[in-house]
């Protein structure tokens, strides 16, 4: 039994197995121990004990190799613990974390220095990095990794920054790659779709947020709407081509809501009024593309009509997952059922169309505007794909 | 030959509490942890030929309300305690130790 210890910033103390060691890997600011000999460019899920460090004292590589083994040398023929400390050999070394690393143990994530809480929400990071934390709220104390490249994990240096894990911002404190203080930004968006704005016979250009699936078959039934035509378009993918967007707004639109709506199959008595709101944030809301942007919905916007007190969810896999297996209050077929539900949208894999990104079917049409927090300005109404994760992707206005 | 931790069930000074529930292989051991996900924290090893996921040895830890409230002290509390329990059997000449964790802990369920 031979253990070498170290101390993170964290003030944990992990003891290091010295007896089956195959490979050490040394950089400017890593050292990996590799307990066998398959994948040694990899890191997360192998047996790979990885000591990650901000190199303070400026020592090079070759020296932080000569004290690691010098170490090394050390810590298998002593009998105190003491004297195997990584911390203690190595003083220029701020160790920040040491242990394996797991995939399931941690969130992928974009960082961006940020002066203040107001610079951090109003940031869009880009700058990826892992965070320690699988749920939630990262605690205080949670490791922040930067992941420039594919196996590439550097400390992040002291400071402040706005944090970005899927669809949360937060500003952060950062001390030793950890968090010391963390702030949740509130929930920037950039366009409010409200389709109780709608009215049969009368569409609301602004609120013509609506949703359809590339199965033509999906929509019939809803609402009762028995005596639709099909939603004209070309034969197989009438909701991917172009032909489907000259078709919104029209007699044989069987888009959800808006087409149901303003075709007079949705009204006060099957739910208008109360239907939930959708809203999206843009990647930047400075630039007007529907790529990457996320898809949020609302149960509570109709009750004050101001999007600030609403609460919104993601509209992705987790809010079919929470229970949602329709679209909301008020979207209760009357004879029991809807088809489509919220899993045909985005969790149906049977009708997925891309299977390396577990697309499904889900289409969304969006309306000309203007972001109500950036300057991006969309002129055209575009078809867009919907993901399982509430992003949107391959936008077209068929220009 | 293999060295063991003895995993106690109870803090130590608890009365009638000495009660091995698990034990910690250190041959084989190359890192442990405590997860904080959801509201029973758990304690995993991670071996030689298990190291992914959720570990070899899954041990729920149950907290008292005061650390219930603060999963990070109870973490490190826990991983301080078990450190030292790792450094006596390195010196040790003995085969095994027991390891009792800290006041305001007590081990739950143990899988593997």
């Amino acid at each position: 039994m031979n253990f070498g210890y170290v101390k993170d910033t964290a003030g944990i103390t992990k003891p290091i197995n010295l007896d089956d060691i195959k490979i050490i890997n040394v950089t400017g600011d890593s050292i990996t121990i590799r307990y066998n000999l398959n994948g040694t460019t990899n890191i997360v899920d192998e047996l790979a004990f990885f000591i990650s460090f901000n190199n303070t004292g400026g020592i090079s590589t070759s020296q932080i190799e000569s004290q690691f083994y010098k170490w090394l040398e050390n810590a298998l023929i002593s009998t105190s613990p003491l004297k195997a400390s990584l911390n203690s050999a190595m003083p220029q070394l701020e160790i920040v974390t040491a242990g394996l690393i797991n995939a399931v143990g941690y969130r992928d994530a974009t960082f961006l220095a940020a002066v203040d809480e107001n610079a951090a929400c109003a940031a869009s990071p880009t700058a990826t990095c892992i965070v320690e934390s699988e749920v939630g709220v990262p605690p205080v104390g949670t490791l922040v990794l930067a992941n420039p490249s594919t196996n590439d994990y550097e400390p992040i240096a002291d400071g402040t920054y706005a944090l970005n894990i899927l669809t949360s911002k937060y500003f952060i404190s950062l001390i030793g790659s950890r968090i010391v203080q963390i702030t949740v930004c509130p929930l920037s968006l950039d366009f409010v779709f409200d389709p109780n704005q709608q009215a049969s016979g009368t569409p609301s250009d602004s609120n013509y947020f609506s949703l359809a699936t590339t199965n033509n078959g999906f929509f019939l039934n809803y609402y009762g709407a028995f005596a639709m035509s099909p939603f004209t378009g070309d034969a197989g993918d009438v909701f991917m081509g172009c032909t489907s967007l000259s078709s919104l707004k029209g007699s044989n639109d069987r888009t959800w809501p808006c087409g149901y709506i303003v075709n007079g199959f949705l009204d006060a008595a099957k739910g208008l009024g109360q239907l939930p709101a959708f809203a999206i944030q843009l990647a930047d809301p400075n630039v007007a593309s529907w790529n990457g942007a996320k898809l949020f919905v609302s149960d509570d916007y109709y009750v004050t009509g101001d999007y600030t007190q609403a609460t919104w969810v993601s509209f992705n896999e987790d809010y079919w997952l929470q229970g949602f297996s329709n679209f909301g209050n008020g979207t209760q077929f009357p004879a029991g059922g809807i088809t489509p539900g919220v899993s045909s949208l985005i969790i149906s894999a049977s009708i997925a169309s891309d299977s390396s990104t577990l697309q499904p079917a889900g289409r969304v049409f969006t309306p000309a505007g203007t972001s109500i927090s950036g300057n991006a300005v969309f002129g055209a109404t575009q078809y867009v794909t919907l993901t399982k994760t509430g992003d949107l992707k391959s936008s077209s206005n068929c220009t | 030959m293999n060295k063991y931790i003895l995993i106690n069930q109870e803090a130590k000074g608890v009365l009638n509490a000495d009660k091995v529930v698990g034990l910690i292989g250190t041959h084989d051991l190359i890192d442990y942890d405590v997860e904080l996900v959801g509201s029973i924290p758990s304690f995993r090893t991670y071996l030689l030929d298990d190291f992914s996921g959720t570990g070899a040895l899954n041990v729920n830890l149950v907290l008292s309300s005061e650390l219930a409230n603060d999963q990070g002290k109870a973490k490190k509390l826990f991983l301080d305690y078990l450190v030292k329990a790792f450094e006596e059997l390195s010196i040790s000449s003995t085969s095994t130790v027991t390891f009792y964790p800290p006041k305001g802990i007590s081990i739950g369920t143990v899988s593997g």
